[in-house]
């Protein structure tokens, strides 16, 4: 779905024809989930939190300004989103036991385990469970650039950071996914 | 991978990490997710432009649009017109020198039809003066031969039937106080310092 195409759906939503959502939701439901699961790891998180990013796109659609594309500022939506669920995640697990070093990895590890039957590839697998253990900031990052093809500058404004912090965090977490896949580790990287 | 500096969007295919990164499998959503959330979309108030985009929306309809134009145009217009009035004013008279005006349409003087005499008006506006008297060389120089009357507006007049010639003249105010003709198209030296005003006819 080409931009014009989506900002008139965009335009006929806000003059009161809100089903014009519907093409919008089914167009981007892939792309979000992928982002949301790689994100989070879990499938059924993921199914939650691509459906809170269309719900608060949809209830804010009157201050999406235009400046970037539809697409772009769903995927902002969509990190933020990850972010608090992750917040959520990680806020059950401490209520749950104390949280001991290494811990949100080793769950990581475990989810990526159930994963591991869905995917093929050995080299897919690894990159799976390198991506889980570096920082959520970079994660998202990388995700945005390279899974869902944003450009630096689109990705410096869906996380609202400058485009310098955005190249920083882009390479910092390359740095890191590399270290992993090359050390094969078991452990979390801090 | 360019691991000295910021990673650079054109190298970014050399990468193998960037490539297996591009390259990893696309997770699929559960099947009828984008349905349930559409069903769901129901429950949400539809949205609204926010005011400002609506003011925004309702400023670029074409008769807004028109009727600002000619909002602006007649600003201008009237900037115009102001300044115009500026430039065109009158200078405010200095005191004590009532003679002064430019800028005044006061005619000084008119011609009448030819004949053997003709009839000239002098005008000198002088509010201030209690009397102006033109003193000339067709009445030699006598202050009460040809005193002028004062009109409403401050201009005085006198009208007097001159044959054809060549005459210098002055305006005497108050009877102590010479001033020449503002409007007067020729000037001649008095040799005392002061310009009398020169009349052909």
């Amino acid at each position: 779905m080409d931009e014009r195409e989506v900002r008139g759906l965009l335009e006929r939503v806000l003059d009161g024809e809100p089903d014009r959502f519907a093409p919008l939701v089914e167009a981007y439901t892939p792309a979000l989930y992928n982002l949301a699961h790689k994100m989070l790891g879990g499938s059924t998180e993921a199914s939650d939190v691509v459906q809170e990013t269309f719900f608060r796109a949809y209830r804010d659609l009157g201050r999406f300004d235009g400046r970037t594309r539809f697409y772009s500022w769903l995927c902002g939506i969509c990190v933020n989103v990850s972010y608090d669920a992750g917040k959520r995640r990680r806020r059950s697990w401490e209520r749950e036991e104390p949280m001991t070093e290494g811990a949100e990895e080793r769950l990581a590890g475990k989810e990526q385990n159930a994963e591991e039957e869905l995917i093929a590839s050995q080299e897919d697998r690894r990159l799976r469970g390198c991506l889980g253990r570096i920082p959520l900031t970079l994660r998202a990052a990388l995700l945005l650039r390279y899974q869902e093809d944003l450009s630096l500058q689109e990705v410096a404004d869906q996380l609202r950071i400058g485009l310098s912090a955005t190249k920083m965090r882009v390479r910092r977490g390359l740095a890191l996914l590399k270290e992993c896949m090359s050390r094969n580790l078991v452990g979390g990287i801090r | 991978m360019n691991a000295g500096g910021p990673p650079r969007e054109d190298l970014d295919g050399l990468d193998p990490t960037v490539e297996a990164l591009r390259g990893m499998k696309k997770d699929l959503p559960p099947a009828g997710l984008a349905s349930a959330i559409t069903s769901g979309l129901a429950q949400i108030p539809p949205p609204r432009r926010s005011a400002w985009r609506r003011l925004w929306g309702a400023l670029q309809r074409p008769q807004v649009v028109w009727a600002y134009r000619m909002a602006i145009f007649l600003v201008l217009l009237g900037i115009m017109a102001g300044v115009w009035r500026l430039v065109d004013r009158p200078r405010v008279e200095p005191a004590g020198n009532a003679a002064f005006r430019p800028g005044s349409r006061v005619v000084s003087h008119s011609k009448g039809p030819a004949g053997p005499m003709i009839p000239v008006t002098f005008t000198f506006y002088s509010p201030k003066a209690h009397s102006v008297c033109v003193v000339s060389t067709f009445n030699d120089w006598d202050s009460k031969k040809t005193p002028m009357k004062r009109g409403k507006d401050g201009t005085w007049t006198v009208q007097v039937s001159l044959p054809q010639g060549r005459y210098e003249y002055m305006f005497l105010v108050d009877g102590t106080r010479y001033e020449t003709d503002p409007n007067a198209l020729e000037l001649r030296q008095d040799g005392m310092g002061n310009d009398n005003a020169v009349l052909r006819l």
